[in-house]
Formats: C-alpha cells, sequence, structure tokens
C-alpha cells in the first residue's frame, strides 16, 4: 500500500542544515494500523508531512500503490490528497460554519460528486462512528472526542487508500481518546482501511498492528502487536524508556 | 520592566494592527469633519437656503455618512480588541489582575482615539480647505463668499470624536466583561458567526422594512399633508432607519440562510462558500451594509448634478420666448427702441418683440401655515396680495392664445404640467379690488400655459399669481391705479447669434441699474403682507440682492429678467458650489466603499487562511481554492453594489415621480443619466473587487 524507501528531508537555517529524515525506509501493507512513536525533534511529523505531500523531501520515494508521489504535478497532488488520502489532524480541522454532516461532505464536495452519492456514505459513516445523532449540530456544539470521530469519518468519505493522522487523540482526554481509536479499528475492521497515525500516546499505539518508533531522524525499531495489547503496551513502554536513556 | 512596559513593545512589534486601526479610524472622522466643514462653511451654506431640497439631500447624505462611518470604526474596533484579546488573556492566565489590564486598555484605547479622532479632524480640515479654496477659485465670478471653517462644524466633529470615543468605551467594557480566560486567548480566532435561525421569513421581514422605510420617511408626510392637512415634521425622517434594518436584515438573510432546498447539488457544491460566509456573517454583513449605504449615498449625491441640471434644461425648453421680463411703469427701463439700438450694437437682430400693459392689482387669497402641532391652518385675507393682471386681448397680443373669458372670471397662467400643492390651489384668489376699493367677486375658469410669463420661484402660485381677466373686467379694475402700479411685459426673441450673450448680459446690466424704487425688492415681498401679517417687518424683503455686472450670480430679486442666453451661466455657475460640494460627497463615499472593500477583502483572506490551508490538505486544488476565494470576496461586492445601486435609482424614481407624480422626458433623461452613473459605479467596484482579489490571492499564495 504505503512504500517509503530511502527518504531524506533536511531544513536549512541560514547556514545551519539539519538533517530531519535521514534514510527512512519502511511499508505499510494493506488494511494495516501503524503508529510512529519517538520523542519530540525524532522527524515524526516531518515523515508524516511528506507522506501528506505538505512538503517536499530531498531524496528517495514514496509510493502509493505503486504511485511515485514525487513524480506528481501540483494538480495531481490535490486529487491524490482528495481521492487517496484521509486525514486527521490533532486540531480536528473542521469547519465551524458546517454543521458535522456538512462536514465530513466536504471531501466529496471538493470532488464535486453527485449530492446523493454525498449523503448516502455521509450518514452511513456517521451512523458507523456513533455520531449520527448530533448530524445537525455545529462543530462548536460537540465535545473534542465528537470532533474527532466526526474528522475519522470525513477522512473516510472518499474511500481513501490511506488514512494519514497527525496526534488524533493529542488534544482529548483519555475515554474520548479510546472513542477516536475505537473509530479506526472500526473502520480496519468494516472497510478495511489503513491508517498510519504519528503519536506520543502509548496507550492510543498499543491498538496498532505495529509501531514504528523513531529516533534522530531514523527508524530506530519497528515493533509488531502480537494480538496481546497489554504486552504490547508493555513492550512499547520498554522501548521508549530505552529511547529516553532509560529514564 | 512593568505592565505598560510590555504593552508598548507589543505595540511597537504589531504596527501592522495598530497602523490599520489607526487608518480605519482616521478615515471614518475625516470622513465625517470634511463633510461638516464642507457644508456648515459659508460658502456651501449660501448656496442651501434654509428648508430647500438642497438643503434635506445634504442633511440626508451626512446621516448616510455618519451611519456608514460609525459603523465601519465600530468594526475596526471590534477588529482591534479580537487582536488584542489574546494578549490580554495571556497576561490574565499568567496572573495580571482584570482590573489592571482594563485600566491599561481603557487608557490605551481612549489615548489612541483621542489622537486618531484629532488627526481625522485635522486631515479632514486640509481636505476641506482645499476643495472649498477650490470651489472659491471656480466660482470666483459669481461668488463672494469666500469659503471658511465654521464654528459649527468643528464643534460638530469634535462631538462626533467623542462618540466614537464612547463607542470604543463601550465595546472594550463589553470586551473585557468575559471572565473565562481560554475564551479571551482564543476570541482572536474566533470568528463572528452568524445566527443560525436564519429563514426566509428574515428575507420577507427585510424587504417590508426597507420599503415601509422608504415609503414612511418620503411619502408619509406627503400623504398627510395632503389627505389631512397636518404636516409631521423632519422627524419622519427617521422612519428610513426601518430601511437600514431592512437592509441589513436582507443581506444577514444573503449571507446566512443557504438551505438544501430544491436544488441540492447546487447547495452542496456551494457548502465550504456558505459555510466560510456564514461563520464570519456577522463581521461580513456590517461591511456590507457600510458599503451599500456609503453606495447609496454617492449615487444620490451625484444625481444631483443632473437632476438640477436636467430640471433647468427642461424649464428653458419649455420657454416660448428667448427674453421675458417685466417691470413696473415708474421705472426709466429700456423701451423697445432701446432694445433694437442695443441689439445692433451687438449684431443681434431682435425677432417678434411684443411689450404689453399689466395691472398689479390687490385681491384676495390664502394663507397656509403649519401650526405649532403640525395641523395645516389655511386663512383667507382680504388683501392677500398685488396680482399681476393682463387683459384678455392684451394677453392673445402677447401669446397668441386666445381666451374666450366671461366676465367675473379669471385665468391662471401656468406652466405645463404644473399641479397644485398642500400650500397652494389654483383658485385661492376670488375677488379683486378696484383703485376705488370695490370689489370684483370672480370665479376661477381654468388655467393658460405659457411658462415664459412664470418668473418668480412659487411658479406663478400664491401671491406671485398672472391671472388673464375679461377685457371688461380688467378696464374697470386698473382704471386709476397708479403709474406704480402698471406695468409692462416684455417677450422678444432673437436670431441665432454668436453675440447674444454680450446682448443680454448688456441688457440685464441695463435692466438692473435702471429698476424703480419700487422694484428693488426680494422674491418673497408682499406689498399687502402688512395689512394681514402683524408680524412681518416689511424692511426686511427692501433692497434686492443683485449685481447688474455678474448676471450668473445668485439673485435675490422679485423683478429678475429671464434671459434665456444666460440661463446656463446663470445655472451651472449658480450652482457651482452646490455641484461642487454633491461631488466632493459623492467621491468621498465612494473612497470609503474602496477602502472598506478593500479591507474587508484582505479580513477574509486573513481570517479564512488558516481554513484555505486546512481544505488544500483535504485535497482541495487551486483552482477550487481560487474559485472559492473569488466567491468570498466578491460577496463583499456584488450584493451590496447591487442592493445599493437599486436603492439609490428606486430612491431617485420614486422623488422625480412624487414631486409632481408624473415622470416628465427629462426626469427620463435624469434617470438614464442615473443609469449611467450607476453602471460607472458597477465598473469602479468591479475594479476593486479585481484588485482585492489579485492582493488577496498574493496573500494566500494562491497566484
Amino acid at each position: 500500500m504505503l512504500k517509503v524507501e530511502h527518504l531524506y528531508k533536511s531544513y536549512q537555517t541560514g547556514k545551519t542544515k539539519y538533517e530531519v529524515l535521514k534514510d527512512v525506509s519502511f511499508e505499510v501493507e494493506e488494511g494495516e494500523f501503524v503508529a510512529v512513536m519517538g520523542p519530540s525533534g525524532s522527524g515524526k511529523t516531518t515523515l508524516l508531512n511528506c507522506i501528506s505531500c505538505f512538503i517536499p523531501y530531498d531524496k528517495g520515494e514514496i509510493r502509493l500503490k505503486n504511485v511515485n508521489l514525487s513524480a506528481l504535478d501540483e494538480k495531481q497532488i490535490a486529487k491524490v490528497r482528495n481521492e487517496k488520502l484521509g486525514f486527521v489532524f490533532q486540531d480536528f480541522m473542521l469547519l465551524d460554519g458546517l454543521n458535522i454532516m456538512e462536514n465530513v461532505c466536504v471531501p466529496k464536495v471538493i470532488r464535486k460528486e453527485s449530492y446523493k452519492v454525498m449523503e448516502q456514505k455521509a450518514k452511513g459513516l456517521l451512523s458507523m462512528f456513533g455520531i449520527d445523532q448530533i448530524a445537525n449540530k455545529f462543530p462548536a456544539e460537540i465535545s473534542g472526542g465528537q470532533k474527532q470521530r466526526t474528522a475519522v469519518a470525513r477522512a473516510l468519505m472518499n474511500d481513501p487508500f490511506l488514512i494519514l493522522a497527525d496526534e488524533p487523540t493529542g488534544n482529548l482526554d483519555s475515554r474520548s481518546s479510546e472513542a477516536v481509536i475505537g473509530a479506526f479499528l472500526e473502520a480496519q475492521k468494516e472497510l478495511n482501511a489503513t491508517t498510519f497515525m504519528v503519536t506520543h500516546d502509548s496507550f492510543s499505539a498499543s491498538y496498532c498492528d505495529r509501531v514504528i518508533v523513531m529516533k534522530d531522524g531514523t527508524v530506530y525499531t519497528d515493533l509488531v502487536n502480537k494480538g496481546d495489547r497489554k504486552a504490547f503496551l508493555e513492550e512499547l513502554l520498554d522501548v521508549l524508556r530505552d529511547l529516553n536513556g532509560g529514564e | 520592566m512593568t505592565l505598560s512596559v510590555l504593552w508598548s513593545r507589543l505595540r511597537k512589534r504589531n504596527k501592522k494592527d495598530y497602523r490599520q486601526f489607526q487608518f480605519c479610524v482616521v478615515f471614518a472622522m475625516m470622513l465625517v469633519s470634511s463633510y461638516l466643514m464642507m457644508m456648515y462653511s459659508p460658502l456651501a451654506q449660501r448656496a442651501m437656503p434654509e428648508g430647500g431640497d438642497t438643503g434635506k439631500m445634504a442633511y440626508l447624505n451626512l446621516g448616510i455618512a455618519v451611519t456608514g462611518c460609525t459603523m465601519f470604526v465600530w468594526y475596526a474596533i471590534r477588529r482591534f480588541l479580537r487582536y488584542k484579546s489574546r494578549e490580554i488573556g495571556i497576561f490574565m492566565a499568567l496572573g495580571a489582575e482584570k482590573g489592571m489590564l482594563s485600566g491599561a486598555l481603557f487608557t490605551e484605547m481612549s489615548r489612541m482615539i483621542s489622537v486618531y479622532v484629532l488627526e481625522g479632524i485635522l486631515c479632514g480640515g486640509v481636505a476641506a480647505l482645499i476643495v472649498g479654496k477650490m470651489m472659491e477659485m471656480i466660482t470666483e465670478g459669481v461668488n463672494d463668499v469666500p469659503f471658511g471653517f465654521s464654528i459649527i462644524s468643528i464643534v460638530g466633529s469634535v462631538v462626533y470624536g467623542l462618540l466614537l470615543l464612547l463607542l470604543a468605551i463601550v465595546l472594550t467594557r463589553q470586551a473585557m466583561k468575559r471572565t473565562n480566560i481560554m475564551d479571551v486567548i482564543n476570541e482572536q480566532r474566533k470568528q463572528e458567526p452568524m445566527r443560525k435561525s436564519v429563514t426566509k421569513s428574515y428575507l420577507v421581514s427585510g424587504l417590508i422594512l426597507t420599503f415601509a422605510g422608504i415609503f414612511l420617511g418620503y411619502f408619509l408626510s406627503i400623504i398627510v399633508a395632503q389627505a389631512a392637512g397636518k404636516v409631521l415634521g423632519g422627524w419622519t425622517n427617521g422612519f428610513y432607519l426601518l430601511t437600514i434594518i431592512g437592509l441589513y436584515r436582507i443581506l444577514v438573510y444573503s449571507v446566512s440562510c443557504h438551505q438544501r432546498g430544491r436544488n441540492p447539488q447546487k447547495y452542496y457544491n456551494n457548502l465550504l462558500n456558505y459555510g466560510m460566509l456564514k461563520f464570519q456573517g456577522s463581521s461580513i454583513v456590517k461591511n456590507m451594509l457600510v458599503i451599500t449605504l456609503l453606495i447609496v449615498g454617492g449615487l444620490y449625491s451625484i444625481s444631483y448634478v443632473p437632476s438640477m441640471t436636467g430640471s433647468q434644461a427642461a424649464t428653458e425648453a419649455a420657454y416660448q420666448d428667448d427674453y421675458s421680463y417685466r417691470y413696473l411703469n415708474d421705472a426709466k427701463e429700456p423701451a423697445k427702441d432701446e432694445i433694437y439700438e442695443l441689439a445692433k450694437k451687438h449684431n443681434v437682430e431682435v425677432e417678434n418683440y411684443r411689450e404689453t400693459e399689466y395691472a398689479s392689482i390687490v385681491g384676495n387669497g390664502v394663507e397656509r401655515n403649519a401650526d405649532d402641532d403640525g395641523n395645516i391652518t389655511e386663512d383667507v385675507y382680504e388683501t392677500y396680495s398685488e396680482y399681476d393682471c393682463i387683459s384678455a386681448s392684451n394677453y392673445e397680443k402677447l401669446t397668441g392664445n386666445k381666451l374666450d373669458i366671461p366676465q367675473g372670471g379669471y385665468y391662471l397662467i401656468q406652466s405645463k404640467n404644473s399641479v397644485e400643492s398642500t400650500w397652494f390651489s389654483f383658485d385661492d384668489m376670488s375677488a379683486l379690488y378696484a383703485a376705488d376699493g370695490e370689489k370684483m367677486e370672480l370665479s376661477y375658469k381654468g388655467n393658460t400655459e405659457y411658462t415664459s410669463l412664470i418668473l418668480t420661484p412659487n411658479n406663478g402660485l400664491g401671491k406671485d399669481a398672472r391671472v388673464v381677466l375679461n377685457d371688461k373686467d380688467y378696464l374697470k379694475l386698473s382704471k386709476g391705479l397708479p403709474t406704480e402700479k402698471m406695468g409692462t411685459q416684455v417677450l422678444f426673441d432673437t436670431k441665432d447669434s454668436k453675440n447674444e450673450i454680450a446682448f443680454a448680459t448688456e441688457l440685464y446690466k441695463e435692466f438692473v441699474l435702471r429698476m424703480s424704487e419700487n422694484m428693488d425688492v426680494m422674491e418673497y415681498y408682499n406689498s399687502q403682507q402688512k395689512t394681514w401679517d402683524k408680524e412681518i417687518n416689511e424692511e426686511d424683503m427692501i433692497g434686492a440682492i443683485v449685481d447688474p455686472e455678474m448676471p450668473a450670480k445668485s439673485t435675490d430679486w422679485l423683478y429678475k429678467p429671464l434671459l434665456t442666453p444666460l440661463l446656463d451661466q446663470q445655472t451651472i455657475l449658480g450652482n457651482a458650489v452646490r455641484f461642487m460640494m454633491f461631488i466632493y460627497v459623492s467621491v468621498i463615499c465612494f473612497a470609503a466603499v474602496g477602502i472598506i472593500g478593500y479591507t474587508r477583502s484582505q479580513d477574509v483572506g486573513g481570517s479564512n487562511a488558516q481554513i484555505f490551508e486546512d481544505i488544500k490538505k483535504l485535497g482541495a486544488d487551486k483552482s477550487y481554492r481560487r474559485w472559492l476565494l473569488k466567491k468570498q470576496i466578491s460577496k463583499v461586492y456584488v450584493l451590496s453594489t447591487i442592493i445599493g445601486i437599486v436603492v439609490a435609482m428606486g430612491y431617485q424614481y420614486m422623488i422625480l415621480w412624487g414631486n409632481d407624480k408624473v415622470f416628465l422626458d427629462y426626469e427620463r433623461k435624469i434617470m438614464v443619466i442615473a443609469l449611467v452613473t450607476s453602471v460607472l459605479a458597477a465598473i469602479y467596484q468591479y475594479m476593486m473587487y479585481r484588485k482585492s482579489l489579485k492582493t488577496v490571492r498574493s496573500t494566500l499564495g494562491l497566484d
């Protein structure tokens, strides 16, 4: 589904060059729920931004279903973002002037799809994530968890190849976080959705099939969930402790 | 390090917000103060007689300008306070006392507004001085009143400045009332969403209020005066506020009421546009309303020039003769041979010369006034006025119109399309008195049209009525009248000649210099008024205001001759101050429209930058985002321009029709000119829209 090969990314500040990603390579299979963790500055958000085509990268290749994203022009990239990728952001990025139903419809609105298809799909997703009761409410009137589930529904609107989630539980309490992770799992189960999530939250990451741990711009380790979530959480915490120098 | 030091450092580093705020307040203040200074300058006041239509128009425009500018400043203050709220919220979160912060903010706000108000008054003064001096130069030949600053305009400007200060204090107080720190911090990011429950009833009530305001503001006083004989007074202008509320509701509807309705596909295609508009609705609607009002004000002001010249041209076209004047026979005015001689001197050929005698005969009449309660009173006075009376045969000799008038009857000389009004009826006179005091009862038989014989401002009604009598009646009534009560009416034409103006100018001079003492009176002089109005001081009306050397200069003279070759000059130069003032008002209105539209567009870009970024992440390509931006910016311009033009055109139509309930040829031409100016206004708005769009595109990286 997603293949990242020998990815390099650096930033130039004055005469100083900062290497943020250094030879990052990994793959994500279809239907997988993968998390990326690591300390601040490890390059995980930069990695997500490169995959999202929000920022260019220096070297390497990102292939989404065998399509090399770096070879696309701006219009094609917009099309990929709209049709092949779904986004979930830490601060939800819902449009405050639209109600929940309308917010979910946005990706199809941009695609100028028929309203019948749009409404049918949105209703199905709202129902799947248990937010159909608040379909006519506005973002200011609902909780953070409900906002993020709305964002997940929106991300799935165009049946994307891949959902990219940037700290989706970062602004939520534990109960809401659980509900949002539940939404990703539901999407995986019902729609065979593939999710690539950047997170700081080990508890949320423990629900994933795999966790890629990054350090100083490189892949530090790639952990696979063998089915026991609690054991996987312990394993994750151990790795993170090692990463932080055993604190 | 104190709070005020931190505050001033923040000010230094956030110059852009401060400058924008300063610009908005100074600009609004400058517009209002320069308008006040122009309007209340002796130069403009001389051109706007008290109670005249010009004055009413100027006050209406002032009302529009003040309303528009106040709303603009309101928006600027709210915007500035939103920017400040983040700083305040962070200070509060770090433990600063709210009272201390409030004090500091009040002080800063008061200091800034005071300085900006002074700057605005100063700029307004400079602008008014430049335009005033230009007016002075242009009207040098016809105007001897210089431009100057009146106390009232300066006091008015200061009062308006204080009003802005008060507004700032109230809004600051409101802003500081919030106690939730997160709300305060997030205020800057918050937009001003429109209330969600806007339905079609909002549009319907908006339309009703708009029309009701115009109807009640304009027609109510006319209808009540005609139907109930009561003058309602200037308070009826307050109904125009309903129009402003109505327009606001229409604009609110246009911004926030979008429903799935019968065309769901269209609804969904525009979903993002609707959502963004709705979310910044409150402030965008205020801006749209200000733009609408200023467009109405600008177009209404500029319409004064064609209205005035158009009406003058129509009157001019209705004159049957090139020259028409009357004089009392005790004056040594140029006789026929002198006229011919003067014409010869100027190589002008006089044609169709006619003159005939008329008599100034005392008669009864009706004086109508409004009492303190606004009721129209009618008082019949036996010796109301001296009317110009002509015998039927002399009238025929003069005009070619043969009238068959029975004894005891009379015709009123009127212009085409003349109508009765609240103040005058055609049959107000029902008796005349012979020189020996014998009363002759007369009855009104109708009007006879001859526009060249209408020489007074009351259009030949009331005290200035000119009547045609049966020959026998005329003889009986005029017998024994002294020379100064007998007059001569002269009519003639000239063959087209390039020297006509020189001839007319010299004739004018001669005519003025040779008037008799009895002719040296102002327009509203009525020799009989002292018999029924004990309060009148006749001396006030004696001494005509007329300059023999300057025929184009405005006059106040009952015997002003009608010399058509001089009319254009008299109309254009005599009204130059008024023309320029209204053009000036129009220019400042449109300048304000441009600046407000442009500023608002920048705000649309700025406040929606994050949304544009978000939808980019959701896959909206550049062309989609450009389309969306276009929709957002066009909202600022399109509807407000259309409504402004429609209201201005509608109001213009209503005034032209409402004056006399008919729509004359020249009035049609005025409407065509109004349409052309509206098209120009629309082009101007389109250019501003393009400019705004270009700038915002560049800001958002959508080039």
